[in-house]
């Protein structure tokens, strides 16, 4: 398909409904696109984010998102759900990531390996909680970003990820009670560093 | 959504959502795409070599070979180790390959 050539800094305005936008960034506005990509940046990063516990991968893999999103478009049947397209997008991409690092298909079911080598935890909830879920193993992080920073059923995950359902259960179970055993610890350490 | 949520792991997913800042991210990403699409006429050109070369091995195997040939003829004449050594650079198809790399190269500057 044709790009029209507009200025990417020509941005739409922001009360412009996403359907509409992600109408016209089908037909190769790009003014269109740059304003879906602002809308929607902040969220993406984020997802990656807590997916990758690294600002800069998780940029460069939400940059991978769009640039594949804006080459897809065309294709886009429903522009109505360019969201739910876009996180699908992302999802690909983290899953991609993973499996160059082979780390979907590790063997060890549970790498809790990284908590006691994890360094001191920095200031800030973000940062805090990308310590904890480091201490999970790729899969098993993907499927509690998904569920508690997406808001994702079982079934969905499993749909997008393309893990089985139960395998998707197991991991949000185990996750949840690692991360909530991660968490009393960790309140009980700023409870006694207050004190002190 | 009730399946095996932590009320308090939830709160904190929701408290470690930050609004980031995103006119470098987006300049970034533009700059990229730019990038991806400065490629896109050099891989079609080499899938249509590469098709083409194909076609014409299958088709006209006669032809394909008096191009094969040709394509390896020496630009100077040479004999000895130093044939060999400088073929790659030495030979039609040598001359082809970096007339396509000085085309390519004179397109990126002007349109990359």
């Amino acid at each position: 398909m044709k790009r029209n050539s507009v200025d990417p800094i020509d941005r739409k305005p922001a009360t412009t409904s996403e359907a509409l936008l992600a109408a016209l960034a089908r037909g190769g506005d790009s003014g269109a696109f740059t304003e879906l990509m602002r809308r929607r940046q902040s969220w993406i990063r984020n997802l990656m984010r807590r997916a990758t516990g690294d600002a800069v991968l998780a940029d460069d893999l939400a940059q991978q998102t769009f640039l594949q999103a804006w080459r897809k478009i065309g294709g886009l049947r429903e522009p109505g759900r360019f969201g739910a397209w876009l996180k699908q997008l992302a999802i690909n991409v983290v899953r991609q990531h993973l499996r160059t690092k082979d780390a979907l298909r590790s063997a060890a079911p549970e790498e809790e390996i990284n908590a006691a080598a994890a360094p001191a935890p920095p200031a800030g909830t973000a940062m805090d909680l990308d310590r904890m879920l480091a201490t999970l193993s790729a899969p098993m992080r993907l499927c509690i970003v998904l569920a508690y920073h997406e808001g994702m059923t079982h079934g969905e995950i499993a749909e997008a990820t393309g893990l089985p359902t139960g395998t998707v259960k197991s991991h949000i179970r185990r996750g949840t009670e690692r991360l909530r055993h991660l968490l009393s610890d960790y309140r009980e350490t700023r409870t006694l560093e207050d004190f002190e | 959504m009730t399946e095996d949520r932590d009320p308090q792991l939830q709160a904190l997913f929701a408290a470690a959502e930050e609004e980031l800042d995103g006119g470098r991210f987006i300049a970034r990403t533009w700059e990229r795409i730019s990038h991806t699409r400065a490629w896109q006429p050099g891989r079609g050109a080499a899938l249509a070599v590469i098709l083409c070369v194909a076609l014409l091995s299958l088709l006209l195997p006669g032809l394909f070979d008096a191009a094969n040939r040709a394509l390896m003829t020496q630009m100077v004449p040479l004999d000895g180790p130093a044939a060999g050594f400088l073929f790659p650079l030495n030979s039609l198809a040598g001359l082809a390959a970096l007339s396509f790399l000085a085309v390519w190269f004179i397109y990126r500057r002007m349109f990359g």
